[in-house]
C-alpha cells in the first residue's frame, strides 16, 4: 500500500515535471502560435488625394465671370470634397477630338475650376478648358461633346497621413515598438483626425516613424505582445 | 454528557485552527480560478467599493492558468530556476549532513564536542548575520550573480548535521562495531547500516531543506542581480502587487513540488522520532 502511494506520487511528479518542461521548452512556439498576428502600415508626411471620375458635357462659356468664348463644363462632387476643390484647382480630363474626317480619338486636356457653388447633393463646380493636347489639324472639342473627368484633388500637406482602417474607434492607433529582444509590443496612441479621404486620414499624433497596426488576427490591447506579419 | 460537549468543543476548536492555517491556501486556490476582471475588481479599492474578500468565484475561469502555462512562459522559466537551486541544495545538504553527523556520532576524534558546539552556535545564528561574510566569500570566489551563490551557502548548514546526529545517536554502537568486524568500510557502514535506519531523519531533512531553499528570497536579492536567474519565490513577491491574478495561479504551481515531496515522505516524516 505504502509503495503504491509512493509510486503514484513518483508518477505524478514525473508527469508534472515533464509537462512543465515541455511547456517551457515549447513556450516560444506556443507563444508565437497564440499571439495576435498583426499587419502593419507606415504613416508619413503628405497630402490627402481624392480621385474624381465623372462625365460631363462641354458648354459654351456664358457665365458672368468671363466674356471670352471658351469651353467649360460642370460637374458635381461630394460635399466632403469642399476643402479639396478650390477655385483655381486643376482638373484633368479627356475629350474626343476629330483627328480626321469622321474619325475621333481621346485626347487629354486640362481645365481650371472657375466657379464653385453648393448644390443639393454636394458641390457644383464649373471648370474652364485651358489646354487640350491636340496636334496638327485635329479639332478642338465642341459644345455638346462629352468630357471624361479623371482628376485627383490634393489637400494641404500634413505631417501624418495614415490609413483610415488603422484608426481604432476614430480616436487612437496602435503603434508597434520592439524591445532589446526583438519582441514586438503594441501601444495605444491617441490621434485627432484633421481631414480624411476615402481611405486615408490626416491625423495629429505622436510617434513618428513607427509601424501602425492595420489589422490583427485577434483582439489586441495596449502593451500586448504581437507578431508582425511580413 | 459533559465530556461529550467538551470533546465537541475541542473538535470545533481544532477545525477552526485547521481552517485558519488552510485559509491562505484555500484563498489562493479560489482566486486562481477567477477571471482577471474579477480579481482586479476585488483588489481595487475605490470610493464606490472597498476591497472585497470572497472565496467562491463569480465565474469559474482557467484564465490565470492559461496565462501562467501558455502566455507568460517567464514564470515557467523561473520555476526551473527554483528547481535548479533547490535540487542541488537538498542533495548536497543531505549528503554532507549525513557524513558530518556520522562522524560526530560514531567517530572519536579530538575536539569533537567542541566542534559540535560551534555547529550549534552556527545553528542559532540568524541567517542575516552570516549574509555579509557569505557575500564577501562569494564575491572572492567570483560566484556572484550565479546560481552557485545560492546553492553553496545553503548546502552547507549546521541544521542538517544537528538533526541527523540526533537520529544517529540512537543507533547502537554495537551494530557499527559488528559491521566493522565484518569488514565494512566507514562509507559502507554509513550507506548500508546507518542511513537505512535514519530514513525518517533524512526525509525530515530533505523536506525542511527543500522548503527552505524553495522559499528563498533574501539571499536571491542580495546575491543575484540578473532577474532572469531569480527563482519563482522572488518573482511571486514582486508581481503580487501588480498582477495578483497570475500570482495566484503561479502560487498553486509553486506549491506542487513541496507538496509532492511531503506526500512522498509523509510516512517517514510522521513516524520520525528524534
Amino acid at each position: 500500500m505504502k509503495s503504491t502511494i509512493k509510486s503514484i506520487i513518483i508518477r505524478i511528479s514525473i508527469a508534472f515535471l515533464i509537462i512543465v518542461a515541455l511547456l517551457t521548452y515549447f513556450s516560444g512556439t506556443i507563444d508565437n502560435y497564440l499571439l495576435p498576428h498583426v499587419s502593419v502600415t507606415f504613416g508619413g508626411e503628405g497630402s490627402l488625394k481624392y480621385d474624381l471620375q465623372t462625365v460631363s458635357v462641354f458648354e459654351e462659356n456664358s457665365s458672368d465671370y468671363d466674356d471670352s468664348e471658351t469651353l467649360c463644363f460642370r460637374f458635381e462632387c461630394e460635399k466632403e470634397l469642399d476643402h479639396f476643390v478650390q477655385m483655381g484647382s486643376l482638373v484633368s480630363l479627356q475629350a474626343s477630338v476629330e483627328v480626321a474626317e469622321n474619325e475621333y480619338a481621346l485626347r487629354e486636356g486640362a481645365a481650371v475650376i472657375v466657379e464653385k457653388r453648393e448644390a443639393q447633393d454636394g458641390i457644383e463646380c464649373t471648370a474652364e478648358l485651358k489646354k487640350m493636347d491636340i496636334a496638327g489639324d485635329e479639332k478642338m472639342p465642341a459644345v455638346g461633346d462629352e468630357v471624361l473627368i479623371d482628376t485627383e484633388f490634393e489637400s494641404q500637406p500634413y505631417r501624418h497621413i495614415v490609413m483610415k482602417s488603422a484608426i481604432q474607434n476614430g480616436s487612437f492607433v496602435y503603434l508597434v515598438t520592439k524591445d532589446a529582444d526583438e519582441k514586438r509590443y503594441v501601444h495605444e496612441v491617441p490621434v485627432t483626425i484633421l481631414e480624411e479621404s476615402d481611405f486615408y486620414a490626416a491625423v495629429e499624433m505622436s510617434g513618428d516613424s513607427l509601424p501602425i497596426v492595420l489589422s490583427s488576427t485577434k483582439e489586441i490591447h495596449d502593451g500586448q505582445r504581437v507578431i508582425v506579419d511580413g | 454528557m459533559k465530556k461529550r460537549i467538551i470533546s465537541i468543543l475541542k473538535y470545533l476548536l481544532l477545525i477552526f485552527i485547521v481552517l485558519l492555517f488552510l485559509l491562505p491556501i484555500i484563498y489562493m486556490l479560489a482566486n486562481s480560478f477567477m477571471s482577471t476582471e474579477e480579481i482586479s475588481e476585488a483588489y481595487t479599492a475605490s470610493t464606490e467599493h472597498y476591497l472585497s474578500f470572497h472565496l467562491i468565484p463569480d465565474r469559474f475561469s482557467l484564465e490565470q492558468y492559461y496565462q501562467a502555462f501558455l502566455r507568460r512562459p517567464q514564470f515557467l522559466k523561473l520555476f526551473w530556476n527554483s528547481i535548479l537551486i533547490t535540487v542541488p541544495v537538498v542533495a548536497i545538504q543531505t549528503l554532507v549532513s549525513s557524513f558530518a553527523a556520522f562522524a560526530f556520532t560514531k567517530f572519536r576524534f579530538p575536539m569533537r564536542d567542541a566542534l559540535f558546539f560551534i555547529f550549534i552556535i552556527l545553528l542559532i545564528l540568524p541567517s542575516w548575520v552570516t549574509m555579509v561574510p557569505n557575500y564577501m566569500m562569494i564575491q572572492r570566489l567570483s560566484l556572484l550573480d550565479t546560481l552557485w551563490s545560492l546553492i553553496l551557502p545553503s548546502a552547507f548548514t549546521a541544521f542538517g548535521v544537528c538533526l541527523l546526529r540526533q537520529y544517529m545517536r540512537y543507533i547502537p554502537d554495537e551494530t557499527i562495531e559488528a559491521a566493522r568486524l565484518d569488514g565494512a568500510s566507514a562509507i559502507g557502514i554509513l550507506f548500508k547500516i546507518v542511513l537505512p535506519q535514519v530514513k525518517g531523519g533524512i526525509a525530515a531533512l530533505m523536506i525542511l531543506s527543500f522548503i527552505d531553499s524553495w522559499n528563498m528570497v533574501e539571499q536571491v536579492i542580495v546575491f543575484i542581480s540578473d532577474r532572469e536567474k531569480y527563482p519563482l519565490s522572488v518573482a511571486l513577491s514582486e508581481y503580487a502587487g501588480t498582477d495578483p491574478g497570475i500570482v495566484f495561479a503561479c502560487g498553486v504551481i509553486f506549491m506542487i513540488p513541496p507538496l509532492l515531496l511531503y506526500l512522498y515522505h509523509s510516512k517517514e516524516f510522521k513516524n520520525a522520532k528524534v
